[in-house]
């Protein structure tokens, strides 16, 4: 057991690998392609805007149906070590559903610059990514963070969960080609303090 | 009665309070931070690197320590932070983690400062970030504080006497100066780890 790190949060994102088994992210992925996909939205200072210089994403609300009970328990049990190791925030639960995301190259999707906080009743705090697919299926679509001093990528490697405090600036770069799905998780709670 | 605040105020880029001090009390910091010995700034994003990387920084800086000379000065500041910090952040604040940073930008030796946030690895928890302009805008030419938290960076006012204020996790930079100086005072607020 190794001892927690103090200063894990001054990280801008930690990684936990194999969260889940290829046959559970299979069906994580069957179960979203089912779900109508939107176009997603952004939050900005006066109402919703769908603007495709700021985003071109596909996204469906991933509901905690029963039949994703098992999804919703297991992410919280990675949320709740990796805030324990790390950040220690407060943090109430999921107040939004989880949400599946997809960029699909032939659309040229992305996501500019942004931070998870917003104008929403319940602060976003902590953010994970899942990726459900592989790296090699697709060229672009990087995840990247700019918490320090320099911009860093997240691993393309499927099953990998990336999380990050909420308030740091990333963005998903423009997708060549393929279609790179991914699971969005914000933990939400009061706000930072 | 005033206004009721915005509560979502702190996710603005940065708050202002213009007018901080008055110009004479803007002189005497000037002054003050003039008489002090001015070193080359180092940078920390990771215990083991160098500390000089005159890529990322060139500034010159100084400690302003809390002293009989500087003790208006201190109480003006923690006056400021609080009430922003009151009406916008509502963070759990100690202090002043450190002393104040005169710091200085000079265009003869190319002064930048690189994007960065505040928050850094074994020293105190850096929570609220403070830069008050103590150079009138047309003094100097670039040398912009800038900060982003979207697609676009936006630049922190050049007004003398405007105190800009940050959560220390946001990340900004101060462009390179092209012509001038430009003199500002660096104030960190700590307190325990954000939760």
């Amino acid at each position: 057991m190794v001892a927690p790190d103090p200063f894990a949060h001054v990280q801008p994102f930690q990684v936990w690998e194999n969260a889940f088994t290829p046959e559970e992210l299979d069906a994580i992925e069957a179960y979203g392609d089912r779900l109508d996909l939107n176009r997603g939205t952004v939050l900005s200072d006066g109402p919703e805007i769908t603007y495709d210089a700021l985003r071109i994403t596909r996204t469906a609300i991933m509901a905690p149906m029963p039949e994703i009970a098992w999804l919703y328990q297991r992410i919280e049990r990675v949320v709740r070590v990796l805030n324990g190791q790390s950040y220690r925030f407060d943090l109430l639960g999921f107040a939004e559903p989880f949400q599946y995301m997809v960029y699909r190259g032939e659309e040229g999707g992305h996501f500019n610059w942004h931070v998870d906080n917003g104008r929403l009743p319940a602060a976003r705090k902590l953010s994970a990514t899942l990726q459900l697919t592989d790296g090699t299926q697709y060229e672009g679509c990087d995840l990247e963070f700019f918490g320090t001093h320099q911009v860093e990528k997240a691993p393309r490697v499927r099953g990998t969960l990336a999380i990050f405090p909420s308030y740091v600036l990333h963005r998903v770069t423009p997708i060549r080609s393929g279609t790179r799905k991914a699971l969005v998780i914000w933990s939400t709670g009061p706000n930072f303090r | 009665m005033t206004a009721a605040p915005n509560p979502y105020a702190y996710l603005q880029p940065f708050a202002v309070w213009e007018n901080a001090f008055t110009p004479a009390e803007l002189d005497a910091i000037v002054a003050h931070g003039d008489g002090l010995k001015l070193d080359k700034a180092g940078v920390i994003y990771d215990p083991a690197q160098a500390t000089d990387d005159s890529s990322h920084r060139v500034t010159r800086t100084a400690w302003m320590a809390r002293a009989p000379a500087t003790e208006w000065l201190y109480d003006r500041i923690e006056r400021l932070a609080r009430a922003l910090n009151h009406q916008i952040y509502r963070f759990d604040l100690a202090g002043f983690s450190e002393a104040f940073q005169y710091t200085v930008y000079h265009a003869s030796e190319g002064g930048h400062f690189g994007w960065h946030v505040d928050q850094i690895p074994n020293g105190a928890h850096r929570k609220l970030s403070f830069s008050l302009q103590l150079s009138a805008p047309d003094d100097y030419e670039g040398c912009d504080l800038e900060l982003q938290c979207g697609p676009q960076v936006r630049a922190a006012p050049r007004t003398r006497g405007a105190l800009i204020a940050f959560p220390s996790y946001a990340i900004h930079r101060v462009t390179p100066i092209r012509s001038g100086i430009r003199r500002a005072l660096v104030i960190w607020t700590a307190g325990p780890p954000f939760r």
